[in-house]
């Protein structure tokens, strides 16, 4: 029974393949337009990201790049950031029958990041008076997973553009040493089991065969 | 398909319950409730608590069953020498005795705008003097009712 489920689903797949063609026909490279933005609006964030895709049927392959670093003050100190980031993944395209092969997809990531923090601050208690704390977790490694959502519309010849909806969860950090981790570069809270990302992207897509 | 995507939004707006606010449930203070035995409240005539190294004192001349005491964040121990009084066969006798408490320190940023803030957990009893002391919970939280319990 069981080699009759195999057999007939590897046949399905044969037909499958032979119908679609699983080969890749672009790739497209493109950068996120809001983390270029944030980074000339004000002196807390720096960041950019460069996204890429090629696709194999309906699915895309995804992968991401990304720096991201934050100066920012708090009461009686301040703290920043700085790391950089990858995501890999796969987009699944529900819009089979668009002739332009615009598309509205859902898709996972695995994201990886390698990142240091300081923070500096004063405290008061009765024993000590004032006290300056100077404290840094360097070369700390985190990662968390995202189910991601969006658009992507081809505008004129290879320029398309696009958004990504990301909700980010299970971030893991490693390597802390001076206080708990605040900020995860490419995450964000370290605090926050979930949280949310928005990509307004734009893209270039280099023909890797005919359709 | 359309249960997707209502269901993605529906995490994206969960995910949208915004920062933590201001509010410390920590403190540096161990908490201690001064007992009898028969494990009742007992007042206990203190001369003062102190700290030895610094110039500290707590609770100069108080009649207290607990007592709040606040534990040196820069050091991963602290020591409590109790100084007080008690009748003896009708005769008032003047005792002292050590309480030696460890903890780890932790360092957390709550955010931009409430700033960071040092707590402790993992309180233990590294030493004491008195003859029977317990640790009933580890952590400096403001609802745990006590941290420790001496009994006399």
């Amino acid at each position: 029974m069981l080699a009759i489920i195999l057999s007939t689903s590897a046949l399905a797949q044969q037909a499958d393949s032979v119908k679609h063609k699983f080969l890749p026909t672009g790739l497209r490279i493109g950068t996120d337009l809001i983390s270029i933005i944030q980074s000339n609006l004000g002196e807390k964030f720096n960041g950019w990201e460069v996204n890429t895709d090629v696709d194999i049927y309906r699915y895309y392959i995804t992968f991401d790049y990304g720096s991201w670093s934050r100066h920012t003050t708090i009461p009686t100190g301040n703290y920043e950031n700085s790391g950089n980031y990858f995501r890999v993944g796969t987009d699944i395209n529900f819009l089979l029958k668009d002739p332009d092969r615009n598309m509205f997809f859902l898709g996972f990531r695995y994201a990886q990041n390698n990142f240091s923090e300081q923070l500096n601050y004063e405290s008061t208690d009765v024993y000590n008076g004032t006290v300056q704390h100077e404290l840094q977790n360097n070369n700390m490694t985190g990662r968390w997973g995202e189910l991601t959502a969006g658009l992507r519309v081809k505008i004129w010849k290879g320029f398309w553009m696009g958004y990504t909806a990301r909700l980010k969860t299970a971030p893991a950090t490693k390597g802390e040493d001076g206080f708990e981790p605040y900020e995860i570069p490419g995450y964000g809270l370290a605090a926050k089991k979930t949280s949310w990302g928005f990509n307004y992207q734009i893209f270039w897509r280099i023909p890797l065969r005919k359709i | 398909m359309k249960t997707i995507f209502v269901l993605l939004l529906l995490c994206f707006a969960a995910s949208c319950i915004e920062p933590p606010d201001c509010l410390l449930t920590s403190t540096n203070f161990v908490k201690i409730n001064l007992k009898k035995q028969d494990n009742t409240a007992n007042p206990l005539a203190i001369t003062s608590i102190a700290v030895p190294g610094t110039v500290l004192t707590f609770y100069p001349n108080e009649t207290v069953s607990f007592v709040t005491l606040p534990v040196n964040p820069e050091s991963n121990e602290t020591t409590f020498v109790f100084n007080y009084v008690i009748e003896e066969n009708s005769v008032k006798v003047n005792k002292s005795a050590s309480l030696t408490v460890g903890y780890k320190n932790e360092i957390r940023l709550i955010s931009e705008e409430c700033g960071a803030y040092q707590y402790q957990q993992d309180l233990t009893i590294l030493s004491t003097d008195f003859t029977n002391t317990k640790l009933i919970n580890t952590s400096l939280l403001i609802a745990v009712p006590s941290n420790l319990e001496i009994y006399f």
